[in-house]
């Protein structure tokens, strides 16, 4: 168990849900947000070592909520977008976040992300493969890839 | 050209004739544009030949002694073809173009089809996805509850999913006018449970109140479950999880309205009836298909009943559903 904090920002309640019981099973404490502002408050009371952040949320983008987290806070940042948003995208990994995991295949991506929905040792350095299985991805690194400071 | 040949008599005084004859164009100009060319060379040679005989010399015959009438008619006539063939190719440049925006806006709503299908697809699918990958991993650690959590999930947006495609179903057999409505007797607060039924969980958020004596109303009950689904649906996803969805349920005059009011982000005035029109986007959070409220709408009148919203920007949305009530009160339903 990493005992590591993952902060999980989506309006979508099933989304929510999914991820905070698999990076529960993971390992991982869950805190979750379904806005930008109490993604931001959550954010700041308790510190996250990383965070998951959709792109589309009610009050205000996620690249907005990646661009105020990035002024005081390192932990890094995997953006979840929608297959097509390529300029949302490109907005968010200039607004400082880390990686970016479309959906609905968030899970199995070969994004560095992607051990983090479920694996229990996730690493950046995973290697990309397109087999879909979660067993071709490393997990054996000894940092995961919550740990990994952007910066 | 009867009104150009007048003209042309009143200002043969203060003009030479010949260079008159030019003001035939303005018989044949509108001719061109509105009727075409062929109606536009009759009109040409007709104004040639009117010229001839009112004002070249000899007057009141079709002869010409003239050389240089001949070669002036030959000129205003070739001048009238020449302006009737462009007007009329201007006339088949607009009508392509117009073809041209037609096709190009026809390509907006598919593109705008697409785009929300796309995405409304996505969230259930991400949320489905993750779930069942969470189930079928070995490396996580997740006790029964973990697992009925991702069951859970599974099961509420395949059902999320189903609404979806049906919705499509819906707005594809309302666009072609192939969602003839089945009327039969219902009473309202069946109606009312048949929908709330459907919502599933989400339904423990409604507060309903229904007057005692509603009369029946003939409806199709699947199309009119629908109607109720969707603008609830509507609602729900637009207000907070901790505020009430209203649905009031009354019979005024000639009417049965079923009210359903949420203290979302409400409507301003230009939304009230723009938030009907298919792939519409209200305020607020969550992401609809943008068809929920469009279908409603087509089923309501379908149903002979109206659907419309209020606004209410700032404390919430109001939608009222009104329904005729049916002549007759059998009793078949107790």
């Amino acid at each position: 168990m990493s005992g590591q904090r993952v902060l999980v920002v989506d309006d979508e309640p099933q989304i929510l849900r999914a991820l905070t019981t698999n990076l529960r099973g993971a390992g991982y404490e869950v805190d979750t947000a379904a806005t930008g502002e109490a993604a931001l408050a959550a954010a700041a009371m308790r510190p996250p070592d990383a965070v998951i952040l959709d792109l589309v949320l009610p009050d205000r983008s996620g690249t907005e909520v990646c661009r105020e987290l990035r002024t005081w806070s390192s932990a890094p940042v995997l953006v979840l977008s929608v297959v097509g948003d390529e300029p949302e995208k490109v907005a968010a990994l200039d607004a400082g976040a880390d990686d970016y995991v479309e959906k609905p295949s968030a899970s199995t991506s070969c994004s560095p992300g992607f051990g983090l929905f479920f694996g229990g040792r996730p690493t950046r350095a995973s290697p990309c493969s397109r087999s879909g299985s979660s067993s071709s991805i490393s997990t054996s690194a000894p940092s995961p890839w919550v740990a990994v400071p952007c910066r | 050209v009867a009104l150009v040949t007048g003209t042309v008599f009143a200002l043969k005084t203060v003009a030479p004739v010949l260079s008159l004859g030019v003001l035939y164009i303005f018989a044949v100009l509108p001719v061109a544009v509105f009727y075409g060319l062929g109606y536009a060379l009759g009109v040409s040679i007709a104004s040639m030949l009117t010229f001839n005989f009112f004002f070249l010399p000899p007057v009141h015959t079709l002869a010409l002694t003239d050389s240089e009438n001949w070669v002036a008619l030959a000129v205003y006539l070739g001048t009238a073809v020449v302006v009737s063939e462009l007007a009329a190719l201007a006339r088949r440049r607009a009508h392509a173009a117009a073809e041209a925006d037609a096709l190009r806006r026809s390509d907006t709503v598919k593109t705008a089809l697409l785009h929300a299908v796309s995405h409304d697809l996505q969230s259930p699918l991400t949320a489905i996805r993750a779930a069942g990958d969470g189930l079928a991993s070995s490396s996580l650690e997740l006790d029964d509850a973990d697992r009925a959590e991702l069951l859970e999930t599974i099961r509420v947006e395949t059902a999320r999913l189903e609404r979806l495609v049906a919705n499509l179903l819906d707005l594809s057999r309302l666009e072609a006018g192939a969602a003839l409505p089945k009327q039969d007797l219902w009473p309202v607060d069946e109606l009312v449970s048949r929908a709330l039924e459907a919502l599933g969980p989400d339904a423990a958020r409604i507060a309903v109140e229904l007057d005692d004596d509603l009369p029946l109303v003939r409806v199709d009950a699947a199309q009119l479950e629908r109607v109720l689904v969707n603008v609830l649906e509507n609602a729900l996803r637009l207000s907070s999880p901790t505020d009430p969805v209203t649905l009031v349920g009354t019979s005024g005059g000639d009417d049965v309205s079923i009210r359903i009011s949420d203290r979302g982000p409400g409507l301003d005035e230009d939304e009230v009836e723009r938030i009907f029109e298919p792939f519409e986007h209200g305020r607020g959070p969550g992401h609809g298909t943008g068809l929920g409220l469009a279908i409603a709408r087509g089923f309501a009148e379908a149903n002979g009943g109206r659907l419309s919203a209020e606004a209410r920007s700032g404390s919430g949305a109001a939608f009222v559903l009104t329904l005729e009530p049916a002549a007759a009160r059998p009793t078949v339903f107790g």
